[in-house]
């Protein structure tokens, strides 16, 4: 094994700055000239990430700007899945001198990094990771400039926050959530990082995240109970009797049960089948028409019949969203899905009160031909769909101020296509939640122990946590750490405030045993990090980052707890 | 300096011990590889192998972060293990990388039993059977690992105790009727197959008449029609002309004449095909038209209905967006491509005559003519064309695969590999003693987009008594195969060694018949002894293959025997353990993988079975010729769904770009 010293000669030339200039295309196939139809490097580089998130996404991405506060393994390794897919630009805020200890955990920093400050350490790390992306440390007291230049968090597009002071940590979180308190302010998401040993937690802070699309399992809103025109006609056109055995079995399950819907309704006052009962009967009529036992098409029809009686609404979800006062009162200030979804409001008033059809059609056993002319159906009728809904839209827009061009086309037909993939989340003040008000309050009036349920032990080690945190407030420093005596009385003092957490359910003097556990395992954890929590954490981290990003998929809303002893994980909404 | 003094007082001195001492091996240097070097590195891990047979690629840089620019085409194991050391220099860790595959010869059971524990970091089906079959035989445990996107999985498979990677059955292949992809092509995909499996390779790939005629037959067995099937034997026969006149000057334009206009124009002739409902005849492409521009294109036959406002359907809003590859090619750029991509790939040919060329996703040349050919048979099919951005996804079986996912998985992995090692005994001993020693609990995690659960834990499933991989019988055989016969082997170590062993119910009177095979080929049986006299050697049986003993009842296990390299020291040509273990009945329906009963006398190695393991989850239900999948507009969103449904599912996520469609 080649023993490399820490001499600065010995790092490969490949690790020093790089240039991006020559494009790659040339380098590997020798032409000079890269083709039209060619993507280039930048492309190719994105390529395993665009299908994805696709070009939208990446378009956010590459217009994000990232603050990391706080500078320890967990914080780098985010930045670096951060770095990776190319965000515009990301800074490190840490006043901090490098150890030896930052150099064991943190894989972003050298042997000769110690002794220099470790934002522009780790950011020269980081750099050579990805050439498009810019980087900058500010080696200063995040406390004072908190105070001195509040402006500098607000210009960022999404602020992280690893293993800072507790204190520091609601000070960033309160300037944010006072920065988007007004219309039209700054909602810059914050996700902050507490980890110890082997317990982790990610909390995210913001006021109000739309998500353009959640990408759901299904999007298919097949229109089986009320079939458009189009739909109707086909189904009742298709003549069993004198189809041959090869034919019957392709019917596409879809036909199957919107012609059996129909013939239901007819002779039975227009209705479907509501009780249990009459779902059997509907159930057995279909497996009369099979020809054959072995029908594949009839075997997924049977499997999918509960769709006949489930309903083309809205999802319940997308119907809150447009009950809320911001989606009811557009303006010109409004967000694109606020309008979206203000038109999406008036096009489900009018008759026949659904959503937008889907073009899509999911997977099926059918004969080309006649999937091909189906799919043409739903095709149809989602251009007329949206057709409609573009002439609400532009009176929406027009009423409001806006040009017609306000919304990309590309925004709305995704927007029609996929009306169940949207979603609005609205936040709480990190304050809140660590004070012990609103919703963690309730989770704690509610709070049962399961030994069997690992998402109370999670509980436990999140109030755990908020314990030490308010112990380092008030001692400035944390349970058991560069404490004099035994670690016991530290974590008796911790258990006392825990309890005072627990107010009422702690009233007959102990606690669970659970909580002095999670205490002793918050403690043990020395409030350091573990190399491999940290690649877990950061790898958690900016995945949350990218989806807050390109508002795409739903993020952790807002708290997640993972204890790696046991391999247990809980979400909570506090 | 002390660099690792809180981790080793986290982890505690016993088990800190055992990761500085336990010999590790990481399959793949890839996205989860990179990740899982650096956990391991940090933690204090001190003896790694990783080992990888690819280069590394402009479009790892995304995610593979021990890699750079100048780095491309250089090894990935090598370059991994040249970064990840440089950037803990200080703290004695021996990495020993390797360029190569895991399914090399020397990579036998002997070298996999000198680790305590395996990590899988693959991307395809293959190899991850191959170093899960040996880690069951030897007895040490895997942690396999995949991700797809956003979602991820762990599985730590430890033998006697977890199910194994082949206990759970993969998903089958997508795959195509061979008419339809020959002869009567009805959607994008289709056109994309014939470019990518059969006419690349009739013109510069590995061409085997035998085998298309196998197939050929074949389809023809199954019920295709029988005249069809004669054509294509005519047309692939015409084939090896054609080929031959590849590097001339009008080679690329004489192939497009007869592909694109002759074969069209045979196809046509025969007019039953065109009856069937739903079937469109095509229209023969005309080279000079088309360079001209008055070559009328063929109207679509599922065309999207015409937007009100009467525009075209177009990529107009994609084109803004300024990514090349996401924009169609008009029909005379096709077709230029096509003479073009020929020409490079002919030059190619010639300048190497000894290598066949294979499609590959990433090499440009490759894609470029299958672009083409794909998007010139669509059109004379009246099929929707497909930008490079689409076809490189649906040729190549492209996987969304992000940094993010990597990281959390390779974190988790480490994990995991903290709780075997807790598990092991500190002295080495023998292999069932991991059983007795209560250790934390191993987990499955899966990792997945649902915002209330995104990490799910499980406990591993017990191993499937069925399977005929972790259940077998394997006995590491050291072996000079240049002097040691098929009868040596026969007698000397299946009827006398074997025959000792004690069989799980066996009558004293039973007595035991034998045949014997080497993958799917059978060598011997009680009534063939014809290989006898010849050599393992000879016979092509190598270093890190397997002799398989079954009995001729399939009342018992069968019994592996993995060829090692020779013990220099042995007297005799070859060594096994000095008493043979025990053997339990065999499982009552039959095994799974039952090898063919074709007798192979001669020299010849059979033909390498096509991959049929493709586990990309493009279509989750078991895809026969009559599913369709939405041909939307080729939305990743599908593809997605139908992952979530497969980890939901809890089975293995497996992540596979390697794996080809299968055409029936």
């Amino acid at each position: 094994m080649p023993s490399s010293g820490p001499d600065q000669d010995r790092r490969p030339l490949k690790i020093t700055k790089m240039d991006d200039s020559i494009d790659v295309t040339e380098a590997t196939t020798g032409t000079t000239e890269i083709p039209s139809y060619r993507p280039d490097a930048k492309t190719r580089r994105y390529d395993r990430q665009l299908r994805l998130w696709a070009s939208a996404g990446q378009r956010s991405l590459e217009s994000a700007r990232v603050l990391l506060v706080g500078c320890d393994a967990t914080g780098c390794q985010a930045l670096k899945s951060l770095v990776l897919p190319g965000i515009s630009q990301f800074t490190i805020l840490s006043p901090d001198l490098t150890t030896s200890q930052d150099v064991a955990t943190n894989f972003f920093l050298h042997p000769d990094s110690v002794g220099s400050p470790i934002a522009e350490q780790s950011v020269k790390y980081l750099k050579e990771l990805n050439p498009a992306v810019e980087g900058s440390a500010k080696i200063e007291e995040p406390a004072s400039l908190l105070v001195s230049d509040p402006d500098f968090f607000t210009s960022f597009t999404l602020i992280l926050a690893t293993n800072v002071e507790p204190s520091l940590e609601l000070q960033l979180a309160d300037l944010l959530w006072e920065a988007s308190a007004s219309v039209g302010g700054p909602d810059i998401p914050l996700i902050t990082i507490r980890n110890s040993g082997f317990i982790g937690r990610v909390e995210i802070q913001l006021r109000e995240h739309s998500v353009v699309d959640t990408h759901p399992d299904t999007t298919h809103t097949l229109r089986l109970d009320s079939p458009f025109k189009l739909l109707e006609e086909h189904a009742r056109s298709l003549d069993l009797t004198s189809m041959d055995s090869m034919e019957h079995s392709h019917i596409p399950w879809v036909v199957i049960l919107v012609r059996a819907g129909i013939l239901w309704r007819d002779s039975h006052e227009g209705k479907l089948p509501e009780t249990s009962e009459e779902k059997a009967e509907f159930k057995e009529l279909l497996k009369k028409e099979k020809v054959k036992g072995d029908e594949e098409n009839y075997e997924e029809a049977l499997a999918q019949a509960y769709r006949v009686w489930g309903q083309s609404e809205i999802p319940w979800e997308i119907k809150q969203l447009l009950v809320d006062e911001s989606v009811k009162n557009v303006s010109e200030k409004s967000k694109n899905l606020q309008i979206l979804l203000h038109t999406l409001s008036q096009y489900v008033a009018t008759p026949p009160h659904l959503p937008p059809t889907s073009p899509s059609l999911p997977d099926m056993h059918s004969s080309t031909a006649s999937y091909v002319h189906l799919q043409n159906l739903y095709k149809k009728e989602y251009q007329s769909d949206l057709a409609r809904f573009k002439g609400l839209l532009f009176q929406t827009l027009e009423k409001i101020g806006l040009d017609e061009g306000s919304i990309a086309d590309e925004e709305i037909e995704s927007f029609v296509k996929n009306v169940g993939g949207v979603g609005i989340i609205k936040g709480t003040s990190l304050r809140e939640s660590k004070e012990g008000k609103g919703l963690i309050a309730k989770s704690i009036e509610e709070y049962q122990y399961d030994e069997y349920d690992g998402s109370t032990t999670c509980f436990a080690m999140h109030l755990a946590l908020l314990a030490s945190e308010r112990f380092y407030i008030e001692h400035k420093r944390w349970p058991g750490v560069k404490c004099k005596e035994d670690m016991s009385e530290d974590n008796r003092k911790v258990e006392e405030i825990l309890k005072g957490i627990l107010s009422d359910k702690a009233k007959n003097g102990g606690i669970e045993d659970v909580f002095v556990e999670s205490i002793a395992e918050v403690a043990r954890g020395g409030f350091g990090t573990l190399p491999t929590t940290a690649a877990f954490l950061g790898g958690v981290v900016a995945q949350e980052a990218i989806k807050l990003v390109t508002n795409q998929y739903t993020p952790l809303d807002n708290t997640v707890i993972v204890n790696l002893v046991k391999s247990e994980s809980a979400k909570f909404k506090f | 300096m002390p660099r690792s003094t809180y981790t080793e007082a986290l982890l505690g001195s016993d088990l800190y011990k055992k990761v500085r001492e336990t010999k590790l091996l990481v399959v793949g240097a890839g996205g989860i590889g990179c990740e899982l070097l650096k956990n391991l590195v940090l933690v204090g891990f001190a003896n790694i192998e990783i080992i990888d047979l690819d280069t590394i690629d402009l479009s790892n840089l995304n995610r593979q972060f021990l890699f750079r620019k100048p780095d491309i085409s250089k090894s990935k194991a090598l370059v991994a293990a040249v970064t990840a050391r440089h950037f803990n220099p200080s703290s004695g860790i021996d990495i020993h990388a390797r360029h190569g595959n895991v399914k090399d010869s020397v990579n036998d059971l002997e070298w996999i039993k000198g680790f305590g524990l395996v990590m899988n970091a693959l991307d395809n089906m293959d190899a991850r059977r191959h170093a899960n079959q040996l880690c069951q035989a030897a007895g040490v445990p895997l942690i396999e690992s995949g991700t797809a996107g956003y979602l991820g999985q762990v599985t730590p498979m430890i033998k006697n105790e977890t199910e194994c990677f082949d206990c759970v059955p993969k998903p089958a292949p997508k795959s195509f009727p061979v008419c339809t992809i020959r002869s009567t092509p009805s959607e994008p995909i289709h056109c994309i197959v014939w470019g990518k499996t059969y006419l690349f390779n009739k013109l510069f790939g590995e061409d085997d008449e035998d085998v298309d005629t196998e197939e050929l037959d074949k389809a023809k067995a199954s019920g295709e029609n029988a005249e069809e099937i004669e054509n294509l034997k005519k047309e692939a026969a015409a084939f090896r002309e054609v080929r031959k006149s590849m590097g001339e000057e009008d080679g690329p334009k004489n192939v497009f004449n007869k592909i694109f206009n002759e074969d069209i124009q045979r196809l046509l002739a025969m007019e039953d095909m065109w009856k069937k409902e739903g079937r469109i005849k095509p229209v023969p492409l005309e080279y000079e038209a088309i360079m001209n521009g008055s070559f009328r294109t063929p109207p679509l036959r599922n065309a999207a209905p015409q937007r009100s406002n009467g525009q075209p359907k177009e990529n107009g809003s994609q084109q803004k967006r300024g990514l090349k590859d996401q924009r169609e090619l008009s029909l005379k750029e096709n077709l230029e491509l096509f003479i073009d991509s020929a020409k490079r790939l002919s030059a190619r040919a010639i300048a190497y005559p000894d290598v066949p060329l294979s499609f590959d996703k990433d090499d440009d040349d490759t894609l470029d003519f299958v672009l083409a050919t794909a998007n010139l048979r669509a059109t004379a099919y009246g099929i929707a064309n497909k930008t490079r951005f689409d076809v490189k996804e649906m040729a190549g079986n492209i996987i969304p695969a992000i940094a993010t996912t990597n990281a959390i998985i390779a974190g988790l992995i480490v994990m995991q590999s903290l709780n075997i090692l807790k598990r092991l005994p500190t002295q080495p001993t023998t292999s069932d003693s991991a059983e007795n020693s209560a250790g934390p609990a191993i987990r499955n995690v899966f990792l997945r987009t649902d915002p209330v659960k995104p990490l799910g834990f499980s406990v591993p499933a017990k191993a499937d008594n069925k399977c005929s991989v972790c259940r077998d019988i394997y006995i590491p055989l050291k072996v000079d195969l240049k002097t040691c016969t098929l009868g040596t082997f026969v007698n000397d170590i299946v009827k006398s060694w074997l025959s000792q062993a004690k069989f799980e119910e066996k009558d004293d009177e039973e007595e035991i018949e034998w045949t014997i095979f080497e993958g799917g080929r059978l060598l011997a049986d009680p009534d063939f002894d014809d290989n006898y006299d010849r050599t393992l050697d000879d016979l092509d049986v190598k270093r890190g293959k397997m002799l398989t003993a079954r009995d001729e009842d399939g009342k018992y296990r069968p019994v592996h025997f993995s060829i090692c390299e020779a013990d220099a020291q042995a007297s005799l040509p070859y060594s096994i353990p000095s008493s043979p273990p025990d053997i339990p009945l065999a499982p009552s329906a039959p095994l799974p993988r039952e090898p063919s009963e074709e007798p192979i006398i001669s020299d010849s190695i059979p033909p390498p079975t096509t991959s049929v393991s493709e586990a990309v989850p493009i279509s989750s239900s078991t895809a026969v010729g009559t599913k369709r999948s939405a041909p939307d507009d080729g939305d990743v969103k599908d593809l997605t769904t139908a992952e979530e449904q497969v980890s939901k599912k809890r089975k293995v996520v497996v992540v596979d770009e390697e794996d080809d469609f299968e055409i029936l």
